[in-house]
């Protein structure tokens, strides 16, 4: 196996005064190019594994007991020069947009941190351009970043990470005050850049979704990793905190001995599985 | 023109900001006491600054549009020339972010606020905490400082402020935005308790599933027109309005439209409806390998 992205292991982490870990003894691998969804109720730890995954635990943070290790592409954390040169491989995406949103105008905002990087200005140009397009930001370009919407800024931040072409992107719940149509679009722009070979880890609570767009999914609860595997997998499983509804209805019928097909985790897939099981095709699909 | 069971009622609103941006183009709307209205659109169609209008937090900038309410003294009064203080017993508007209304050091102190500024007899104050703590799920919380609850927790407290002035409707905008399921269920029940004492909810949400399965009644919103208004069923039945506001009705739904069994809105009806077809399909299915 290729080096992995990212590699984790034994990563604990207590904050100070708290009565249980924040994280316990977390170990994973991440393929570069994976799309890995990273699900849990609140309180689970997926915050944090994103912190210490891009070096701002224990580096800037009022250093939590931290223990473990990770490596950015075979690289241990620890050997990286500050935050700074982490940065360049790792980007990360809060859970709050308005903590990251620095300029008072969203072209400035984007350009930004590759001015900061040295960026010759028609390199810069270029990825603006990109980043408009993937994120559908060109109308807001000339905006005021105080007057966006929520869902407006979230996707600005997402594209300023994006700016700084980073090989990993960490994003902390990016959708979650996007509409479905401005959801998809993020998830879309994430399944373009994945094929360009950037890792992403995407923390997420909309599971119908994330059980398309993800390769794997990690599912965490109260610090530890309770199941990680395809979609299919870790959702059919017992550690899933949710499931898409399709999935839901299926495993509910087949409990009653109803629904004798692979369970589905998108409509069409239910749709087809209830053409073959009720021998009456609504779409033009051949019968296999 | 005034409906007896109106609690609010817009005539014509519009409201364009100072920015020159025309949020709302003209709405006429009227929420009924007990009613679960959800309004749903795409970011940008105006669903904040409509339901900033119906406890007076904005007011409409045309000359002739108008928002009345209907005060728990019966009388309605047009939002425009009555003071925010004089509609907050009325209606409690929840923010998106609950942290920007919670400012108190206890759970005790942030629901005592509002009834003791309505001048509320304060021998009944320690019950009315006690009793909204519970409705929103945060009994015995009482001492708490809201800043170690969770997000979702804060949430809820904020909602239980509203409920502690005794507010005939709670207007909450995006209740649910980051939570999982489980806290996303709760903070609905907590509404859900409230309406189901005859009172007013008012929501905005993106969450389809919930709306299905919480709201009575779909306000659809796009570029600052209300462009359908109706059950649940009834709204996510009409492909051309899902198609002009991109909203997905919930998976359910959905697939059950899909396979033809129309007017499913959830996964109890979507099981139901699915197994009285596969119960009536030809080949009964053996199946040993269940999931648990």
């Amino acid at each position: 196996m290729s080096t992995a992205a990212l590699a984790v292991s034994g990563l604990t982490v207590r904050y100070e005064g708290a009565d249980r870990r924040a994280l316990d003894e977390v170990g994973f691998e991440v393929a570069p190019g994976e799309v890995l969804g990273i699900l849990g109720p609140t309180g689970a730890g997926k915050s944090t594994l994103l912190q210490c995954l891009s070096g701002v635990i224990p580096r800037h943070d009022d250093s939590p007991g931290m223990r473990g290790d990770i490596s950015v592409f075979g690289r241990p954390l620890p050997d990286f020069a500050g935050l700074s040169e982490i940065t360049e491989s790792v980007g990360l995406v809060m859970q709050d947009p308005e903590v990251q949103l620095v300029n008072t105008v969203v072209r400035e905002e984007l350009v930004w941190g590759m001015e900061n990087r040295g960026i010759p200005v028609p390199e810069i140009e270029r990825r603006l351009r990109r980043a408009a397009e993937l994120f559908d930001i060109g109308a807001l370009l000339d905006r005021f970043t105080h007057a966006l919407s929520g869902g407006e800024k979230q996707r600005v931040v997402v594209a300023s990470v994006f700016c700084l072409s980073p090989r990993i992107m960490l994003l902390d719940e990016p959708t979650s005050e996007l509409d479905p149509a401005g959801t998809e679009g993020v998830m879309e722009a994430i399944r373009v850049l994945a094929q360009e070979g950037v890792t992403v880890l995407v923390v997420e609570h909309k599971i119908e979704e994330l059980a398309v767009y993800a390769d794997r999914l990690l599912a965490m609860r109260q610090g530890r990793v309770e199941a990680v595997g395809t979609p299919r997998e870790v959702l059919m499983g017992s550690a899933a905190p949710d499931r898409p509804q399709v999935l839901d209805i299926a495993l509910r019928l087949r409990e009653e001995g109803l629904w004798d097909a692979e369970p589905p985790l998108s409509v069409p897939a239910a749709v087809t599985a209830w053409d073959a099981l009720t021998n009456a095709p609504h779409s033009d699909r051949n019968p296999a | 023109m005034s409906n007896a069971d109106a609690v609010i009622e817009m005539d014509n609103v519009e409201h364009t900001y100072g920015g020159g941006t025309k949020a709302l183009a003209g709405v006429d709307l009227t929420v009924g006491r007990g009613e679960f209205v959800a309004v749903i659109g795409r970011n940008g169609s105006g669903k904040t600054t409509l339901a900033k209008h119906f406890n007076g937090l904005l007011r409409p900038t045309n000359q002739d549009g108008a928002v009345r309410v209907r005060r728990a003294d019966g009388r309605s009064v047009d939002t425009r020339g009555t003071r925010l203080h004089h509609l907050a017993a009325t209606v409690g508007y929840v923010f998106q972010n609950p942290d920007r209304q919670i400012f108190h050091d206890t759970c005790r102190e942030e629901l005592e606020y509002g009834p003791r500024n309505l001048g509320a007899d304060p021998t009944t104050l320690a019950d009315t905490v006690s009793q909204t703590l519970e409705l929103v799920g945060l009994e015995g919380r009482e001492e708490a400082n809201p800043i170690h609850l969770s997000r979702g927790e804060r949430q809820r407290l904020a909602i239980a402020s509203a409920l502690a002035m005794g507010c005939d409707v709670v207007v909450v905008d995006e209740p649910t935005t980051g939570q999982d399921r489980a806290e996303s269920r709760k903070i609905l029940d907590s509404l859900a308790h409230h309406h189901a004492q005859g009172r007013t909810v008012v929501i905005i949400s993106h969450d389809m599933a919930l709306v299905a399965e919480y709201a009575t009644r779909v306000v659809a919103m796009r570029r600052g027109h209300v462009l359908a208004d109706g059950t649940p069923a009834e709204v996510f039945s009409q492909r051309e309005v899902l198609r002009e506001t991109n909203i997905r009705p919930p998976q359910a739904a959905v697939l059950a439209a899909e396979i033809g069994l129309p007017g499913v809105l959830t996964v109890d009806h979507a099981v139901d409806a699915m197994r009285d077809v596969l119960q009536h399909t030809a080949t009964p299915v053996s199946h040993d390998d269940k999931v648990h």
